[in-house]
């Protein structure tokens, strides 16, 4: 049998991104302005809401053929190092992952005012005006089409390595071809990520907790939606939020901080931690009021440490300001 | 934390009131430029747009042509001083 001498890569990933104009609008991509650049890729996969599996025949013990599925949809996890732009924000020089910000439900406030640029992202309020993306993921030698997608997302590090940011994307399907990865030109590739150390941690005024890893969590509800009198799947809904962050630290004097006291009384207290110390290359994320929810004792080797799980929550009833990422 | 009380869905650009403050970074002493804040702790807008998601969707090029259609020009509030006549001494930051 002969050699093929070629094969599809698995290790070849690329992903372009755009904000759709409305919601399932789609786009056109092109890979010298929308490209993504990642640090992973999961395998993408079609799914179906009806995969066409029929009951089995009377009088059988057998089954019978499946209709075609109906309502594809794909759910794949994008992650980028988090990383700056180098160069001072604008309407035109947007941070790398600025599409898939939008995308996971964020408004985008840009300031231009010279020596204080920055882009703030909150949460949409909603209901409506959600982003949403187009997107053109390259995997395993296809490029999978892709849009209506929504994502929820999240940011942390686990060690001393760069944090990274972490979008679970929801998409129609469209099409899937094999392609080969075109020469895809990215936002600030040049830009080193800043390393986990010297992260500013503060938690109700307490800078001194030695921190082992942090994330972020939107747990942002992304909901699907049937429909009968189309091609089966009619896009996403967007339910709830629940931001949370959670921390390993190691377990401090109760005089520094008594954790188990605050989970117990139920302290709200404002919360902040910056990634990146050099202007244009920072990342911090900061909640007015994050709630102490859950207390773990865990070890490292001999060290004793805590897991503490907080729910950010808004400063007024109704407010979407739970959470604020600044990048600078 | 700013609560933002008119901030509309999608993409916003605005210009802020700054003024420079000295700071000592990595031992250093430098003018950094900062937000003016308003007595209740937030930045102070001169002007913004928003930017709907069709304009968005359309690329980089064309929020900025939105932008520069629609900005208005900056109008300093009283309280924001001028930074080049009035510039802030080492006692407006001192500890």
């Amino acid at each position: 049998m002969p050699i093929i001498e070629t094969s599809k890569l698995a290790v070849l990933i690329a992903l372009l991104g755009k904000l759709e104009g409305s919601y399932g609008g789609g786009g056109a991509l092109a890979a010298a302005t929308d490209g993504i650049l990642l640090a992973e890729l999961s395998d993408l996969e079609e799914a179906f809401i009806s995969d066409g599996k029929r009951a089995a025949p009377a009088g059988t013990f057998g089954t019978q053929k499946r209709v075609p599925p109906q309502g594809s949809y794909v759910e794949f996890t994008a992650k980028t190092e988090v990383r700056g732009r180098g160069a001072a924000y604008s309407a035109s020089v947007l941070h790398p992952e600025h599409v898939l910000m939008r995308a996971s439900g964020h408004d985008a406030v840009i300031t231009t005012t010279p020596g204080a640029e920055k882009i703030e992202y909150t949460p949409t309020p909603g209901p409506s005006g959600y982003g949403s993306a187009v997107f053109g993921a390259y995997s395993r030698g296809s490029l999978w089409s892709l849009l209506a997608a929504y994502a929820d997302w999240t940011w942390g590090s686990d060690g001393l390595t760069p944090a990274l940011s972490e979008f679970a994307i929801k998409a129609i399907f469209t099409s899937v071809a094999d392609t080969a990865v075109p020469s895809i030109s990215y936002p600030a590739s040049t830009v080193d990520p800043p390393v986990a150390t010297n992260i500013l941690f503060s938690i109700g005024g307490v800078t001194s907790l030695a921190v082992k890893k942090h994330q972020f969590k939107q747990n942002r509800t992304i909901g699907q939606r049937l429909n009968q009198n189309g091609a089966g799947h009619n896009g996403f809904a967007i339910g709830r939020r629940n931001p949370t962050f959670t921390i390993t630290i190691e377990e401090p004097p109760t005089s520094t901080y008594d954790a188990r006291l605050k989970r117990r009384t139920a302290v709200c207290e404002p919360l902040s931690l910056q990634v990146g110390t050099v202007q244009y290359n920072r990342d911090k994320l900061s909640a007015p009021l994050a709630q102490l929810v859950d207390v773990k004792p865990g070890t490292e080797d001999t060290t004793a440490t805590l897991d503490l799980t907080y729910e950010l929550q808004p400063s007024v009833l109704g407010a979407n300001d739970e959470y604020k990422r600044t990048v600078d | 934390m700013e609560t933002p009380t008119n901030h509309p869905s999608g993409l916003r650009i605005r210009e802020i009131a700054t003024k420079v403050e000295r700071q000592t970074i990595d031992g250093q002493e430098v003018d950094v430029v900062v937000p003016l804040l308003d007595a209740d702790g937030r930045e102070v807008e001169l002007s913004s747009v928003v930017v709907p998601q069709r304009v968005e969707a359309e690329g980089s090029e064309a929020v900025e042509a939105h932008v520069l259609e629609h900005l208005t020009a900056p109008t300093a509030p009283d309280s924001a001083p001028d930074s080049a006549e009035n510039p802030p001494t080492l006692a407006e930051g001192a500890e």
